[in-house]
């Protein structure tokens, strides 16, 4: 190991140091220059005069001047060891001392090469050596507030009036800082808790200063109360560094004083009466005064008023109602970065607490009027304007690109702009604010990382900077031998040199700071010429169609028309230029650039209020996103918002709302109960969009959507036939019951936007109505024909009843007993299949039971046979579209071969044929069955993960095809909308698309062939 | 007379106007604004915080009539605005102490 002095061991260094207290003067010259003096003269001089005249008896110990040559700065610390020994008088004692303990002797030299300031106040109290490296706990311990108060109310305890106090106070301040800096030229405390020390060492100088002027002024003037005679307070808000708990030693203290109401003090006898506006503000100066005043004990602190209220031309003093005032209607963004700071440093934490929650809607508003990292860009670079006309130099870590500033305005703003919907990011300290922001995810793990790691480095160097010379410094020193030492108390690598370590630091922290403030802005292209332009003029279509709209003009004129509108009314013309980029971006990508124009378009005009709107959709980026998302990928949720505006309102509602209208719908009130349909469909199909729900939660919910419907319309017309007919009774006078079952994929629970419902009905109780004495029959049948009428002319839902028995010519509802004779008797083996999926969804739940009994024995009933297969067979078949002739053949992905229904045939045989022998895979549900299938060994696994890719693929087409384009076709269609479909199921190239599709369903197929054949066979040869 | 203010959803604007000319009124200013009203601040549904809405636009429409219009006009605006959810907005009534035409320095409700 080497020394800081080059290239000596510490063994040679101090045989050298011992030499050079020893041996004649021209040696010991020579030798102090091997230790690193620059001027060696002066060296010897003062080596002289420590060894005293003539020479005390125990020497200077050569440890000492070991260590001075340690520092790398020996000059310096020989100098103001001299100082320091100067006024102690009695060396003998110090220098045993040293000699018996090295480690004091190492800790004042290292005090005193760094920082004159500490010098200075070692030499003016002397006696604070011992007491700080041997008395004081606090070198190392943390000290915190409570602690700290306690001590200097102490020391404090023998003074009588405030002249005495405060001067006590600037000694015992003194020595604060002595003890603190102290802490950071050893390293022995982080940066965190050094700036936290010093913000509670100034929060008590504070607290103790501002009690004994509040005596002073009390005792003339009397207590200051409100009209209703209670105290009246007062609070010092401290903001900046200070606020932040991450003081420095050398800055001036950043204040704001305020109290809470007005009215008038009540003296003693011989006293002044004052207004307490008058009283605070004497109250403030007097408290600047004891602070900033000079006395032979030094000062306190320098106070920086100038971020109150209208600044240095305001009162010095405000009440809670003029800062709200002000704020309110005149606060800017700057102050709000400001306050994010502010804490309350002393005086009453009442005023700090009505305060603070008063100012928090104005810190963390609810939407910018502008982008706040726009504004505060812009006040970011006045400041750096302001910089290059005095340029702070390369060296200059606080004002710098990349530099603490930038820190600090990275935190801040990220703190506006997150902090009013998620709390946990607010924060005064930097160091905290990172750690929240992190835990927020508003900062990346690296960027929160980056941003520590720089923040700690430049703010380590800033304090050893200020306690060198007691000054506020933030220029990292030119010199060479400077930087060596400053790199050796930051503790770099060997071979680390600082300045490359602050390039650094400021490179990646500048990288985050450019991508939040000028992120956005590098990739924006101007745009809004577009809006000037001559309408479908060439540049304008050709630059449109560049950005993905196929119909270039078609989308000119949109542009066009959404800058025209409501400019009578509103400023919405700038509004909307300003969404222009996204605007243009994002549909651009969507995957149906043009119909998501044209829906937009439609979407701004139907909601009205314009300039309003693109407001709403300029500062709410998440809003913002979604409607764009739902404009640019479904022409069905575009529409369904264009037709009632209303509805958009209802997408960002609260929960519970949409029930109330469910409720209400129940009750008999129609038009609510399409407006909830509506209103959940847009939700079901925009948490699709978004990615929020898998396609098969979606499938879930939809049919849990069409069973809430369907219940509610089934007690619509209930309750008006029983107002017409009264209530149908069986021949013993109970209630006749009705219920309502499903089948098909609403039965299956796997329904897709604008399926149909396939319904059928079941009563049972013969008699008649009470009132009109109706037979039951008529009431159920026009029951069930109402609730179709109902759901088909609302627009609720097609409704396909043909699965009754007896088919489209049978009556709608049927009697239990004449459903039973039916199954047994009469149904087709077909039936077997539809009604394996069949399940109760409304009505009787006990009557729906019997019903499941009787169609589960039914579909059960009997093995799998050949019949069976083959009939099953030649239903698909038929269920095939047949090509029209003259007509292309277009690919069905549901009917088509190998299409949805091969596979829900292949799962229902086996299902059909498993479940005869067990109950558990009488599944209605084709995923789910086909999983249990392939999980229980009924289908090979290959065959099975094949079947279930292509199901979900297939069904998620399809859902493209519904929600895209609005369309309840099954063909994949042709041209451009083949491409819309493409791009919403996530394929890039529409005809490998339908050529992947075309594979896919050939492999279907195949199996489908092999299912039938197979089973067809294998019961075949049982028989 | 009396000023009626109401605050409406935009898209209820044009059933409004309609509903007002059926029973000939037909003057009226309207103003698009920002609503913070009982809306503020509802949590959203898609992911939380970030699709929070903190005001919704509204159409705040003015008009001053005579006394014995005014009941009429309050239903027709009930009828054109009413849609059965939260901020279907509100309607505010005073009274106007004199009404003044410029051109012609008529007073009273002849300047209506």
């Amino acid at each position: 190991m080497t020394t800081a002095v080059s290239g000596l061991k510490p063994r040679e260094l101090q045989r050298l140091a011992k030499k050079a207290l020893t041996c004649p003067p021209e040696e010991a010259l020579a030798l102090l220059e091997r230790l690193g003096f620059v001027d060696p003269e002066r060296g010897l001089r003062a080596l002289d005069r420590l060894a005293g005249a003539p020479p005390v008896v125990t020497p200077l110990p050569a440890e000492v001047l070991v260590e001075i040559a340690h520092t790398g700065r020996p000059d310096r610390s020989l100098h103001h060891l001299e100082r320091y020994v100067d006024v102690t008088g009695g060396r003998t004692a110090l220098y045993a001392r040293f000699k018996e303990d090295p480690v004091l002797a190492q800790r004042l030299i290292g005090v005193l090469a760094h920082s004159g300031f500490l010098a200075d106040i070692l030499v003016r109290n002397p006696e604070y050596l011992f007491w700080l490296f041997e008395e004081t706990d606090f070198l190392e311990k943390p000290l915190n507030k409570r602690t700290l108060r306690k001590l200097l109310r102490d020391d404090l305890h023998p003074c009588t009036g405030s002249r005495e106090c405060l001067d006590a106070l600037r000694r015992v301040q003194r020595r604060e800082l002595l003890r603190i800096g102290a802490t950071e030229i050893l390293g022995t405390k982080d940066v965190a808790q050094s700036g936290r020390e010093l913000a509670d060492l100034a929060d008590v100088v504070l607290e103790i200063a501002l009690e004994l002027v509040t005596a002073d002024l009390v005792a003339r003037y009397g207590r200051p109360r409100n009209e209703r005679g209670q105290p009246a307070h007062f609070c010092v808000i401290c903001l900046g560094k200070h606020g932040g708990q991450e003081l420095n030693y050398s800055s001036d203290i950043d204040l704001m004083f305020v109290y809470d109401e007005d009215g008038e003090t009540r003296p003693g006898r011989g006293a002044e009466r004052i207004e307490n506006g008058d009283f605070f503000r004497r109250l403030g100066e007097e408290l600047i005064k004891a602070l900033t005043a000079a006395t032979h004990e030094g000062f306190l602190y320098r106070v920086d008023m100038r971020l109150r209220p209208e600044g240095s031309a305001g009162p010095l003093v405000h009440s809670l109602r003029s800062c709200w005032n002000y704020y309110e209607a005149r606060g800017e963004i700057w102050e709000r970065q400001m306050l994010i700071k502010g804490r309350c440093a002393a005086g009453s934490t009442r005023v700090w607490k009505r305060f603070a929650q008063m100012l928090t809607p104005f810190i963390y508003p609810a939407h910018f009027f502008d982008r706040p990292q726009d504004e505060i860009r812009r006040v970011k670079e006045r400041i750096e304007a302001h910089i290059q006309e005095r340029p702070a130099g390369d060296n200059n870590i606080k004002l710098q690109a990349g530099g603490i500033r930038d820190i600090e305005f990275i935190l801040q703003c990220l703190q506006l702009l997150n902090g009013r919907v998620n709390s946990r990011a607010r924060a005064h300290n930097s160091l905290e604010a990172i750690r929240r922001l992190r835990g927020a995810r508003v900062l990346s793990r690296g960027e929160a990382e980056v941003l520590r790691q720089a923040y700690l480095c430049f703010r380590r160097i800033e304090n050893l900077l200020q306690i060198a010379d007691g000054r506020s410094a933030y220029a990292v020193p030119e010199d060479p031998g400077e930087r060596a030492a400053l790199g050796r108390m930051l503790n770099l690598e060997e071979g680390e040199e600082l300045g490359t370590v602050l390039s650094a630091h400021r490179s990646r922290v500048r990288q985050i700071y450019d991508e939040l403030f000028y992120g956005e802005g590098e990739v924006e292209e101007e745009w809004e010429w577009l809006l000037e332009a001559e309408p479908g003029g060439d540049r304008p279509v050709e630059v449109l169609q560049t950005l993905g709209f196929g119909d270039g003009r078609g989308a000119h004129r949109n542009l066009q028309r959404l800058a025209g509108m409501g400019v009578m009314i509103s400023m919405s013309r700038e509004q909307f230029a300003e969404l222009l980029p996204e605007l243009l971006t994002s549909l651009g990508a969507a995957p149906d650039p043009d119909a998501g124009l044209a829906s937009f378009t439609r979407l701004v005009e139907a909601y009205g209020a314009p300039g309003m709107f693109f407001e709403l959709l300029h500062t709410h980026s998440g809003f913002r996103r979604l409607l764009i998302s739902i404009c640019g990928s479904s022409r069905f949720l575009a529409e369904l918002i264009r037709r009632d505006p209303g509805l958009l309102e209802g997408l960002v509602a609260p929960f519970g709302e949409s029930s109330d209208m469910l409720e209400e719908g129940r009750r008999g009130d129609l038009a609510l109960l399409r407006r909830y349909r509506n209103q959940e469909l847009l939700r079901i199909g925009t948490d699709d969009l978004l990615g929020l729900a898998t396609d098969e939660e979606t499938f879930l919910r939809l049919g849990e959507l069409a069973e809430e419907l369907l219940k509610a319309v089934y007690h619509q017309a209930r309750a008006g036939l029983i107002r017409r007919y009264g209530k149908p009774r069986d021949r013993r006078g109970r209630d006749a019951r009705f219920v309502c079952l499903a089948a098909g994929k609403f039965g299956g629970k796997e329904m897709d936007f604008g399926s149909d419902l396939d319904l059928f009905f079941v009563y049972d109780g013969e008699g008649v109505t009470g009132r009109s004495k109706t037979d039951n029959s008529v009431f159920f049948i026009e029951l069930a024909q109402e609730m179709a009428r109902l759901l088909q002319e609302e627009g609720l839902y097609k409704v396909d009843a043909r699965l009754r028995p007896e088919g489209a010519s049978a009556p709608m509802a049927i009697a239990l007993s004449g459903y039973r004779r039916y199954l047994r008797t009469r149904a087709a083996t077909w039936e077997r299949l539809a009604l394996s999926r069949a399940r109760v969804v409304a009505g009787d739940e006990k009557l729906g039971k019997d019903v499941n009994r009787a169609i589960e024995r039914f579909v059960f009933s009997g093995k799998v046979d050949e019949e069976l297969v083959a009939e099953m067979a030649a239903m698909r078949k038929r269920m095939e579209p047949r090509p029209e002739r003259g007509k292309p053949v277009r690919i069905d992905i549901k009917r088509g071969p190998g299409g949805i229904v091969d596979v829900e045939f292949i799962t229902q045989l086996l299902v059909l044929k498993h479940g005869f022998k067990k109950r558990g895979l009488r599944l209605a549900n084709t995923r789910e069955a086909l999983n249990r299938m392939r999980g229980v060994g009924l289908v090979e696994e290959q065959v099975g993960r094949e079947l279930l890719e292509a199901y979900e693929r297939l069904r998620e087409v399809e859902k493209g095809m519904r929600i895209a384009s609005e369309q309840a076709e099954n063909e994949l269609p042709e041209g451009r909308e083949l491409g819309v479909l493409a791009r919403a199921v996530g394929e890039m190239e529409p005809e490998e698309f339908k050529r992947n599709i075309g594979e896919l369903m050939k492999r279907n197929r195949d199996q489908f062939d092999r299912f039938f054949a197979v089973e067809a066979k294998s019961e075949g040869n049982e028989e | 007379m009396k000023k009626i203010v109401a605050f409406i959803k935009p898209f209820k604007l044009d059933e409004v106007k309609d509903a007002l000319g059926k029973i000939n009124i037909l003057g009226m200013s309207v103003n698009e604004v920002r609503g913070f009203g009982r809306q503020r601040g509802h949590s959203e549904v898609y992911r939380g915080a970030e699709y929070k809405l903190d005001f919704m636009p509204k159409m705040r429409i003015e008009l001053v009539l005579s006394d014995r219009d005014v009941d009429e006009a309050v239903d027709a605006i009930l009828e054109g605005a009413k849609t059965g959810q939260v901020g279907d907005g509100k309607i505010f009534i005073s009274e106007i102490t004199e009404a003044i035409r410029i051109r012609t320095g008529e007073s009273g409700e002849n300047a209506l």
